[in-house]
C-alpha cells in the first residue's frame, strides 16, 4: 500500500540526496533514500512511496529504466509517481520512459516542490 | 512536462553591459567562477555591481560572504560611495555575512556546513565568497583545503546557484591551486603602471563551454562602478558588403583634383606633415564640408581642448556651437590621460550611435605615445578602419613628421600606416626665405591621382591650392 507521506530520493550523489531530502522533509514529507536503481526498485516494491525522484545516471539500473519497470508493472504502475531528474537536458527521454515529471539539475527548493505538486496533481492526487 | 530548457545556454548578466559583451552574454547560469586580481584592481567592485544588479525584490536573495580579508562593515562603508548601492537591499535581498570569525575559530571545514545552512535558510540564487584565497592561509594542510573544496563544489553543483570566488590570486596561483581546475569561468583584473598613471585591464582566462572575447580589455573605476572597454576586433565581414564607390569632396579648394576627384566614400586618408604644415586645418575643412553636405562629422583630437579648438574654428569664421548643432561631434581627451582602449571604444561608440559619416583623428602619434605596444595599436587601428570601411565611414588621420617621413618616437612607422591607409597626403614646408607650402598625394588607392607637389596657401579662410 502506498505511503502517502513518503518520497523516495534515488541518487548516487550523497550531496544531492542530502539537499533534496531536506527540501522535502521541510515540506512535511517523510523521505527514504536509494543509492542505485535496483535498491530503489526493491524498496518501491516493498513499500511504494507517494513519489520517486530518480536520477537518470543511477548505477546498476538507470533512472529511465527504473521508471519503465515501475510504469510497466501493474503492481506499481498505478500507485507510484515517478519524477526523473538529471544534469542532462533529457525531458523528452523521461517523458517517453513514462515519467510524470522532469527536473533539470542543479536543484532549488521551490522548483523541486512545484514539480512534485504538479506531477502528483496531474495523476489525480490531492 | 513543459518544453525543455537548455540550462547550458542560459547566461546570467554581470549587470555591466560591456562585461556581458566580453563574456558573449554573461556567465553561464549555475556556474562556479573565480574573479582574480591583485588588491585595487577592481574585482570586488565588479562583484558588488553584479550583486546589486541581481538583488531584486520577490526573488531569491544574493549571499555575500566575507572571510578574512575585510569585515562586512568595511566592505559596506566603501560600497556606499557607488551609485549602484541601494541601502534598502542590504539584509533583504543582498545578504552580507562575515564568516571570518567562525572560520578563524573552527577552520576551513566550517565553510561548507555554513553554506548548507544558508541554502536551506535563505535559498540564495548567487553566492559570492570574498576572499576565497584567504582560506588557504587558514587550512593547516593542502589536503584539508582540497577536501573542503571537494565538499564545497559537490554541494554547490547539486544546488541551483551561481558562485563567485574572489581572491588576490597571482598567475602562479592560477597554475597550481585546485580551485582553478574546477572553476567554470576565470576572470582576471590587472593594473599596469604606465608612465605617471596606471592602466587597468581585465581578461577572461576560461569560460567553460562558452565563447568570449579574448585578450586584454581596458577598464576604469568610476562612481558608477567599473567601465570596461571591450577590445575592438576586426568585424565579422558579411559574405559581401557594399564597396562604396562614390567620392566625396575633401572640402579644400583645388585638392579634390589632386586626389583624383576627392576621396572614395569609406576610405581612409593619412594626412602627414611637420608641425605647422596645415594638417589640422585640412582635416577641419574636410569635417566642416561634411556638414554642408548634411553629413555628420566627428573630430577627435588630443592636443587642443574644446576652448582651444573653438578659437581655431572662430579664426576660420566658423561658429563652433552652430557647427555642433549642424552635426559636428567633438571628442577631446588630454594626451596625459589618454588610454588607447577607452578612446578607441569611445570613438567607435560615437560613430555607431551618432551615425557619423566622416571621422578625423588628430593625431595618430598621440595614440602611439599612449601605447607602448606597437602591435596592439596597429591591431586597434586596423580593426577600427575595417569597421569604418564596412559602414561606409570616411576617415582622416593626421601624422606628424619631423623633417623625415618617420615621426620621432612614434609607435608606428609611416610604412605600417600606409598599409592601412587608402590615401596619403603629404604636406611639406619649404625653407627660408619663402617657407613655401606644398602638398603631394603619395597614394590614392584605386584612383588616378596627381603625384606632383602642389603649392597651397593658408589664410583665415583655411587652405586653398594656387592653381
Amino acid at each position: 500500500m502506498t505511503d502517502l507521506k513518503l518520497v523516495m530520493v534515488a541518487d548516487a550523489d550523497a550531496h544531492v540526496r542530502e539537499l533534496v531530502g531536506r527540501f522535502i522533509t521541510e515540506a512535511g514529507f517523510d523521505v527514504t533514500y536509494a543509492v542505485d536503481g535496483y535498491d530503489a526498485l526493491d524498496s518501491a516494491r516493498v513499500t511504494p512511496p507517494l513519489i520517486i525522484l530518480a536520477d537518470i545516471l543511477l548505477p546498476r539500473l538507470d533512472g529511465l529504466a527504473l521508471c519503465r519497470i515501475l510504469k510497466g508493472d501493474p503492481a506499481t504502475a498505478g500507485i507510484v509517481t515517478v519524477i526523473v531528474f538529471s544534469v542532462l537536458s533529457a525531458e523528452e527521454r523521461a517523458r517517453k520512459a513514462g515519467a510524470d515529471g522532469f527536473i533539470q539539475k542543479p536543484l532549488e527548493k521551490k522548483r523541486v516542490l512545484k514539480t512534485l505538486e504538479d506531477a502528483w496533481t496531474k495523476r489525480g492526487g490531492q | 512536462m513543459g518544453s525543455p530548457e537548455n540550462v547550458l545556454e542560459r547566461r546570467i548578466s554581470t549587470g555591466n553591459a560591456q562585461m556581458d559583451e566580453v563574456l558573449c552574454g554573461g556567465f553561464p547560469v549555475n556556474s562556479l567562477n573565480i574573479i582574480m586580481g591583485q588588491p585595487g584592481t577592481g574585482k570586488t567592485i565588479f562583484a558588488e555591481q553584479m550583486v546589486f544588479h541581481h538583488a531584486v525584490d520577490d526573488d531569491r536573495p544574493i549571499l555575500y560572504l566575507t572571510t578574512l580579508s575585510e569585515p562586512v562593515s568595511k566592505v559596506l562603508t566603501y560600497l556606499q560611495r557607488f551609485s549602484f548601492f541601494d541601502e534598502d537591499k542590504i539584509g533583504t535581498v543582498a545578504l552580507y555575512q562575515d564568516i571570518g570569525p567562525k572560520l578563524a575559530q573552527s577552520g576551513v571545514s566550517a565553510l561548507v556546513p555554513y553554506i548548507v545552512e544558508a541554502i536551506h535558510s535563505s535559498s540564495p540564487k548567487m553566492i559570492v565568497i570574498d576572499s576565497f584565497k584567504a582560506l588557504h592561509d587558514l587550512a593547516e594542510t593542502a589536503q584539508e583545503m582540497r577536501r573542503m573544496l571537494h565538499e564545497l563544489t559537490s554541494t554547490l553543483a547539486a544546488y541551483e546557484t551561481t558562485v563567485f570566488l574572489l581572491g588576490e590570486y597571482t598567475d602562479e596561483n592560477a597554475r597550481v591551486l585546485p580551485e582553478f581546475a574546477i572553476a567554470d569561468g576565470i576572470v582576471q583584473f590587472l593594473r599596469n603602471p604606465q608612465s605617471t598613471r596606471d592602466e587597468r585591464f581585465m581578461r577572461v582566462l576560461k569560460l567553460r563551454g562558452s565563447k568570449y572575447l579574448e585578450g586584454l580589455h581596458g577598464c576604469r573605476i568610476t562612481s558608477a562602478g567599473l567601465d570596461i572597454y571591450p577590445r575592438l576586433v576586426t568585424p565579422d565581414f558579411p559574405q559581401s558588403y557594399e564597396v562604396h564607390s562614390g567620392r566625396i569632396s575633401t572640402g579644400v579648394p583645388g585638392l579634390d583634383d589632386i586626389m583624383g576627384g576627392g576621396v572614395r566614400r569609406g576610405s581612409t586618408t593619412l594626412v602627414a606633415g611637420p608641425t605647422g604644415s596645415g594638417k589640422t586645418t585640412v582635416c577641419l575643412q574636410y569635417a566642416l564640408d561634411g556638414l554642408k553636405q548634411k553629413e555628420r562629422s566627428l573630430f577627435v583630437n588630443f592636443q587642443e581642448n574644446p576652448t582651444q579648438l573653438g578659437y581655431l574654428f572662430s579664426s576660420m569664421g566658423i561658429d563652433p556651437n552652430q557647427a555642433q548643432e549642424q552635426g559636428l561631434e567633438l571628442l577631446y581627451t588630454s594626451p596625459v590621460e589618454l588610454q588607447i582602449d577607452s578612446i578607441i571604444v569611445k570613438l567607435f561608440n560615437i560613430v555607431s550611435s551618432k551615425k557619423i559619416d566622416r571621422v578625423v583623428v588628430d593625431a595618430i602619434g598621440d595614440l602611439g605615445r599612449a601605447s607602448n605596444d606597437q602591435e596592439r595599436l596597429h591591431g586597434y587601428l586596423y580593426s577600427l578602419i575595417q569597421h569604418f570601411t564596412v559602414r561606409g565611414v570616411t576617415s582622416y588621420f593626421t601624422y606628424e613628421t619631423m623633417g623625415q617621413l618617420t615621426e620621432t618616437g612614434s609607435a608606428l612607422s609611416l610604412t605600417q600606416l600606409s598599409n592601412i591607409s587608402d590615401n596619403i597626403l603629404l604636406l611639406e614646408l619649404g625653407t627660408e626665405p619663402d617657407f613655401e607650402r606644398t602638398a603631394r598625394c603619395m597614394k590614392a588607392r584605386g584612383s588616378k591621382h596627381d603625384l606632383k607637389p602642389h603649392r597651397f596657401e593658408m589664410s583665415d579662410k583655411g587652405i586653398s591650392f594656387l592653381n
